[in-house]
């Protein structure tokens, strides 16, 4: 290899990377018996190392601009996937509240002489909780199906007819994006 | 999110919330929950080169406003747009890179004269041994900054910032051989500038 045809691999055998070694053992092959091509090669040597330390020594970015950025974030649409454990934790403490609320207010069963029509509704329809959250419309929503006394159900204000009452009876519970139960109804 | 559409990482899983990106998550996946407003996402994919952009933007203006500006225009460009990156192109840290130019573009000269170096690169071996370190670096930015723009980007991409020729063809959309060859060169315009600056440098003291 003449002089002519080192110079690009001198370069690269400077910045120690992208050549193979094969090649760079030919090159310090060459540099040994030829003094202008080692005096390039030592120059250029000494231009990588000083590169190597201007990398490594320049600054990084300043702070402000990574909180600037956290602020333009768009608000999260994704909606938060409850895991199975949340879901019966959330259906077993509606439970438990349902229970307490059943007993201290008692009310009277269902009047079954009411219309068809509203039972059917009342039969489909969930029912908010009291103290729960609204379900916004955009919000997607798990339902899970839990089984509860009758009278729980009654209490929180869905009709449930006289001959439930006292029986386990099982309601779809809707839960939020956020893993708390949202609002009740008698399964089909 | 689920089905065909859904984020997995390399394994296979699929990233439902916050608690599943690690840094195996695929960057473009990333990309998606960062856009989505997934703070976590946005931290990691920042995190990982926001130092590597600004040092570019630095490196290519020496000018620390204009390289705070760059990296703030670049990650916001990367939440906002919604459908350029595309790993079938290329890495994400290439597309980042690529937005940082071609916004330090609208900040920096990328056409000043310099006269081309002779065949022979000065062969003064001296020339970067005489001086101290401090000084040495200091030269070599300037004369960095004082090359013509496209063989700055090349000298800053592949030396300062260390990417592979690959990586640096894909931010500068142009060939290897490309890349290779304007990284040489600018080397070379570099040694003679160097070179002249040591003059000046020698005859003022």
């Amino acid at each position: 290899m003449n002089c002519e045809m080192m110079r690009e691999q001198l370069v690269e055998t400077a910045r120690g990377r992208e050549l193979s070694s094969d090649l760079r053992a030919i090159v310090f092959g060459h540099a040994a018996r030829c003094p202008a091509c080692a005096e390039q090669l030592e120059l250029q040597q000494r231009l990588s190392a000083v590169f190597s330390e201007i990398a490594l020594r320049s600054e990084g970015a300043p702070k402000r601009v990574e909180d600037f950025l956290f602020g333009k974030l768009p608000v999260p649409i994704r909606k938060k996937r409850v895991a199975t454990w949340e879901w019966a934790g959330a259906a077993a403490a509606v439970a438990v509240l349902a229970v307490g609320f059943a007993w201290t207010h008692r009310p009277a069963a269902v009047d079954m002489a009411a219309p068809a029509i509203e039972r059917a509704q009342a039969a489909s329809d969930f029912v908010p909780l009291p103290f729960a959250e609204e379900t916004s419309a955009e919000e997607q929503t798990d339902v899970v199906r839990v089984s509860m006394p009758g009278e729980s159900l009654l209490a929180m204000g869905i009709p449930v007819s006289s001959d439930l009452l006292g029986e386990q009876v099982q309601a779809d519970v809707e839960i939020g994006m956020d893993g708390t139960a949202r609002a009740i109804r008698l399964a089909n | 999110m689920t089905g065909s559409n859904a984020i997995r990482d390399r394994s296979g899983m699929e990233i439902v919330g916050k608690a599943f990106i690690t840094p195996e998550t695929l960057e473009g996946d990333l990309l998606k929950l960062a856009r989505e407003g997934q703070q976590e996402a946005f931290a990691q994919l920042y995190r990982e080169r926001s130092d590597a952009v600004y040092r570019f933007a630095l490196h290519m203006s020496g000018n620390p406003a204009v390289a705070e500006e760059v990296l703030q225009e670049t990650f916001l460009a990367l939440i906002r747009d919604s459908a350029g990156y595309d790993s079938k192109r290329g890495t994400l840290t290439s597309y980042i890179f690529g937005i940082a130019r071609n916004r330090v573009r609208k900040y920096v000269a990328m056409d000043r004269e310099f006269s081309e170096p002779d065949q022979e690169t000065p062969g003064d071996t001296d020339l970067l041994a005489s001086l101290t370190r401090r000084e040495t670096i200091e030269m070599v930015r300037q004369a960095v900054l004082n090359l013509p723009g496209v063989y700055r980007e090349a000298v800053v991409l592949c030396e300062l910032q260390e990417l592979s020729y690959e990586d640096a063809s894909e931010v500068l959309g142009c060939p290897i051989g490309t890349v290779r060859s304007r990284l040489h060169r600018g080397r070379a315009m570099l040694l003679v500038k160097l070179k002249a600056m040591k003059k000046s440098k020698v005859a003022a003291v």
